[in-house]
């Protein structure tokens, strides 16, 4: 293995923070039965007291500021990836070594904004593997026999970084795919790599017939992770002094004290339960709840501890309405697809280019898709709400 | 019996009683209709089978809510003793026998279709070729509302001796169809294959079900049948254009030639 010895950012900790495991070993943090009665109950007496009747926060909303983006990026700056590399290099050592005949393929599903894509993208550099690049969409639609382009019978090692990029739900969107799967599940294409966001996997398991058992995915981030990452992340561009305090409860949510974190917080582990493990989402939430006082805005490089308030997180980009089909099939062929452009849209969803784009813009002024290259994706802050609302509709949903 | 034994078998009524009376059957009628109103109100927040459970708990519900009313009612008008029971459900069944036959048949109809479940609310049914939503099932008929939107009230006596039809049966699997007529030259596997992607391509699929997709030669050409199962049951009509839409595409792609059938004018036309 050639791993450059200045890559390795993994920490000493006692359990991996990066870690590969296969699809039916993921563990997403859950709700423990005791805790989701006691937060129905808590919103159930809210419906009958006022707010202010509550117990008074150590630090009022409207006691605190929201922190400065450039502040935000010192506290929560985001993840670097090169840790989920070397994990992806562990969890593939025994089979690059052996490199077993009855599997030629390993398939690396990548949960929602995890940079699957980009870590395989780095993998295959520091591998020296082939790459395959992705196919057109007329290259999809008429199947056309010159890609991938790899020699066949060949031993050398290739990577399709987005598998979820060679179809689409489309009639005649299918046949690429299949051929190229086939060669590769047969062999026939040598050793290779394929990556596929979570949603395109579970809808090409069904289409395709293919099966969990040479599939890898990075592990649920629970609280234990969540906290071990945060303080990773914090301690990159601010070396110590920081201390992340709840705003209602005073008590810590993180600190870069190792004894302190030993112990995680409740605030972290209901995080971890609500972003369904995602870290990269979790991140946006955390970074989305950090505030400080007022006059902490010219101190916080002086002094020697730095409070950081932890207020309530957000719900993200909320979804009005519950009924509207049209919203589900757009964010449900955006999530199949992993983000589509607005032409190639029409090709797979029921209605006109006009109405695709009043959805897309509505959806946009929401927060719950963004425009990205061309590309319309589900928000990171609208993709929780996106996928209860696809989960009220009984829509296929992903594993994860 | 003559009218003084008729008599004797009532209570004498008092104020009391009457007040009583009355708040049973306001309660009662105030509940059915609270429970008529929330429960659709609660079902639309809902998909699948959850929806269609709290949608065929109404029924139920208000029939279990009429035989208590009428439980704590009658104690309080007559004397509960057997005889009297006897001669009260004596007259009133006479009454029922002769003079409202057929009303009494739809009641006893509508209770044996709360017990049987032939059809819920939120299936969908045929009877007598009407086909539509069930959205009501009354005491004494049940409405539907079809594709049209039209409504439509029919009976519950029609369960005595008109087949019901029940396209989804209290569940959300919903099978749907869509035929298309090929003129007979063509490849028939691959156009099999492209009708089975045609559905797995489908927004509306619903992948715990399975697709079919059945061939029929004809004297005409060949008859293509899709057979695959939209999420929810209301999605049906948007499903069959989406795969109609979308396969004739396909097809007009392969270079395939749909059927045609030519129009010949009746005989009494033929000069």
């Amino acid at each position: 293995m050639n791993r450059p010895p200045n890559e390795n950012h993994e920490t000493s900790e006692t359990f991996t923070l990066w870690e590969f495991v296969s699809i039916s070993d993921f563990e997403r943090p859950i709700v423990l039965s005791t805790d989701a009665a006691r937060q129905k109950w808590r919103l159930f007496k809210r419906l009958f007291t006022r707010a202010d009747e509550s117990s008074t926060p150590i630090k009022p909303e409207d006691a605190l500021q929201t922190l400065s983006e450039a502040r935000l990026d010192q506290l929560a700056p985001p993840i670097d990836r090169h840790a989920a590399v070397d994990a992806l290099d562990r969890a593939l050592e025994d089979w690059l070594q052996t490199r077993p005949n009855g599997s030629p393929v390993k398939f690396i599903i990548g949960q929602a904004f995890s940079a699957n894509e980009e870590a395989l993208a780095r993998w295959t550099a520091r591998h020296n593997a082939r790459l395959i690049t992705k196919p057109t969409v007329e290259q999809i639609l008429e199947n056309d026999s010159t890609w991938p382009n790899v020699p066949t019978d060949s031993q050398s090692l290739w990577v399709l970084p987005n598998l979820d990029k060679c179809f689409l739900r489309h009639a005649e969107g299918l046949s690429l795919i299949r051929r190229f799967l086939a060669l590769a599940l047969n062999g026939d294409l040598g050793p290779g790599i394929i990556g596929c966001a979570d949603w395109s996997w579970t809808y090409l398991r069904r289409v395709c017939s293919l099966s969990n058992g040479n599939a890898l995915t990075l592990q649920a981030f629970d609280g234990k992770r969540l906290s071990a990452l945060f303080s990773q992340l914090a301690s990159s561009t601010q070396p110590t002094g920081l201390q992340f305090l709840n705003a209602n409860t005073g008590k810590t949510v993180l600190s870069d004290s190792r004894e302190e974190n030993l112990e995680v917080s409740k605030d972290l582990n209901k995080l971890a339960m609500r972003c369904r493990g995602n870290a990269e989402i979790a991140r946006l939430f955390w970074r989305d709840s950090l505030r400080n006082e007022p006059e902490e805005a010219t101190l916080e490089d002086s002094t020697p501890t730095t409070t950081v308030w932890v207020g309530p997180f957000t719900e993200g980009a909320v979804i009005p309405g519950s009924h509207d089909e049209n919203v589900a099939l757009i964010l449900h062929a955006l999530l199949i697809h992993n983000g589509l452009p607005a032409k190639v849209l029409t090709r797979v969803l029921p209605f006109s280019d006009y109405q695709i784009m009043d959805l897309l813009f509505n959806l946009k002024s929401l927060g719950v898709v963004h425009l990205q290259y061309d590309n319309w994706h589900v928000a990171p802050m609208g993709y929780l709400s996106s996928r209860h609302y696809l989960s009220a509709q009984n829509f296929l949903l992903d594993d994860f | 019996m003559d009218n003084n034994n008729i008599a004797n078998i009532f209570i004498k009524p008092d104020l009391g009683t009457l007040q009583h009376v009355v708040l049973v059957i306001l309660g009662t009628v105030f509940v059915i209709q609270a429970m008529q109103k929330l429960f659709p109100w609660i079902a639309d927040y809902l998909h699948g089978a959850s929806r269609l459970f709290i949608l065929a708990m109404i029924p139920l519900l208000r029939l279990i809510l009429i035989l208590a009313a009428f439980i704590l009612i009658v104690p309080r008008i007559i004397e509960p003793s057997m005889q009297n029971m006897l001669a009260l459900l004596g007259s009133i069944g006479i009454v029922l026998g002769f003079a409202l036959k057929d009303y009494a048949s739809g009641l006893i109809a509508g209770i044996v279709a709360v017990g049987e479940r032939p059809y819920r609310n939120g299936d969908w049914i045929e009877i007598n070729g009407i086909y539509g939503e069930v959205k009501h099932i009354g005491m004494r008929a049940v409405q539907i509302v079809t594709p049209d939107d039209t409504a439509a009230y029919i009976p519950h006596t029609k369960i005595w001796n008109e087949p019901i039809l029940n396209a989804n049966n209290g569940t959300p699997a919903l099978q749907c169809v869509a035929n298309f007529y090929l003129h007979p030259d063509h490849d028939a596997s691959r156009v099999k294959q492209l009708l089975h992607d045609v559905a797995l391509t489908s927004p509306y699929l619903n992948f715990d079900e399975p697709i079919a997709v059945v061939v029929q030669d004809q004297p005409w050409g060949t008859h293509y049948r899709i057979r695959a199962y939209p999420i929810e049951p209301y999605q049906q009509f948007r499903f069959v254009s989406d795969l109609t839409i979308r396969a004739k595409a396909g097809l007009t792609n392969l270079g395939i030639i749909f059927a045609l059938v030519p129009a010949f004018p009746k005989n009494k036309e033929i000069h």
